[in-house]
């Protein structure tokens, strides 16, 4: 077969013609988009889990600020006290990560 | 069909006037759904896939730069949600080596008509791998025009050219008999 025969045989296909109803479901579709509420953001689920963690922010930062208490055992104050700065900056990074992502989503389901 | 009337609708679609969005799916529904057919095979399904596209434009419409024509950038969208719904599920058509196996069968008998084999032949091209398929697709759909194939791919010219190139070198080589047969 030549090419040219080939390219006729590929090119020259007929057109389907669309339904008559193509339009009105495609506008439809649209309609029912455009006017569709944004999606509600889950607060009823998103609630505990941010009380978790400002309890959670609240408890470290706390522990941070404790009096020194004379205590018999392993000292976990000195150790509260190296890791606490460290934790405290590690759940207010991932407070603000949170904090992005949620208005990062509002955000998108406002524009869907 | 206008560039101005598809840059005019767009302005009012994005001003808060959806009903202009129903000029643009006159004016393009024939071309989308005509691709959505030609990467399925069916046309329920070519309609579905249009009408997803359509969606997925009005979703989309404030994305278009104006740099490209509106027709580049929705063949450019509709086609590549087309290859990911063919790639998702695959259109129902044999394997190229059994529907070759079959069209083999059909070649030494001449009672095959020229229609048939044509239609055998275009299903054959869905067949091949994606890359060989989609450019073929394209390529044939927009009147041969390598540049606009190009842009609905989003490939470089040169790689629509070497994949054009290679994807009727397999169909030949697939298909010995039954293009032989035509030439």
């Amino acid at each position: 077969m030549k090419p040219e025969e080939f390219d006729r045989l590929l090119a020259d296909e007929s057109d389907i013609v669309p339904s008559s109803g193509f339009v009105a479901s495609v506008m439809e579709a649209v309609t029912t988009e455009a006017t569709a509420p944004p999606l509600a953001f889950p607060w009823s689920r998103a609630w505990p889990l941010a009380a978790g963690f400002a309890a959670l922010l609240v408890w470290l930062v706390f522990l941070q600020f404790r009096p020194v208490v004379a205590t018999s055992g392993p000292d976990l104050y000195a150790w509260f006290e190296t890791i606490v700065p460290m934790a405290t900056g590690w759940v207010a990074g991932a407070l603000l990560m949170t904090i992005a992502l949620t208005a990062w989503s509002l955000r998108l389901a406002r524009f869907r | 069909m206008s560039a101005e009337e598809d840059a005019e609708d767009v302005a009012r679609v994005l001003a808060g006037d959806v009903s202009a969005f129903e000029a643009i799916v006159r004016r393009w529904q024939k071309p989308l759904v005509n691709l959505a057919y030609r990467f399925c095979r069916d046309r329920g399904r070519a309609e579905d896939m249009a009408q997803e596209a359509f969606l997925r434009a009005y979703r989309k419409l404030a994305s278009w730069r104006r740099e490209a024509a509106f027709s580049t950038w929705l063949f450019a969208l509709a086609t590549n949600l087309y290859r990911s719904e063919v790639r998702r599920v695959p259109p129902l058509t044999a394997p190229l080596d059994e529907g070759v196996a079959a069209l083999d069968r059909r070649a030494v008998e001449p009672v095959l008509d020229e229609e048939r084999r044509d239609r055998m032949v275009r299903n054959a091209v869905l067949g091949l791998p994606a890359k060989y398929r989609d450019v073929l697709t394209l390529f044939y759909f927009h009147g041969m025009d390598i540049a606009k194939s190009a842009a609905s791919l989003g490939v470089p010219q040169g790689t629509v050219k070497a994949r054009l190139s290679r994807g009727r070198d397999i169909l030949r080589g697939k298909l010995p008999s039954l293009l032989g047969h035509r030439s």
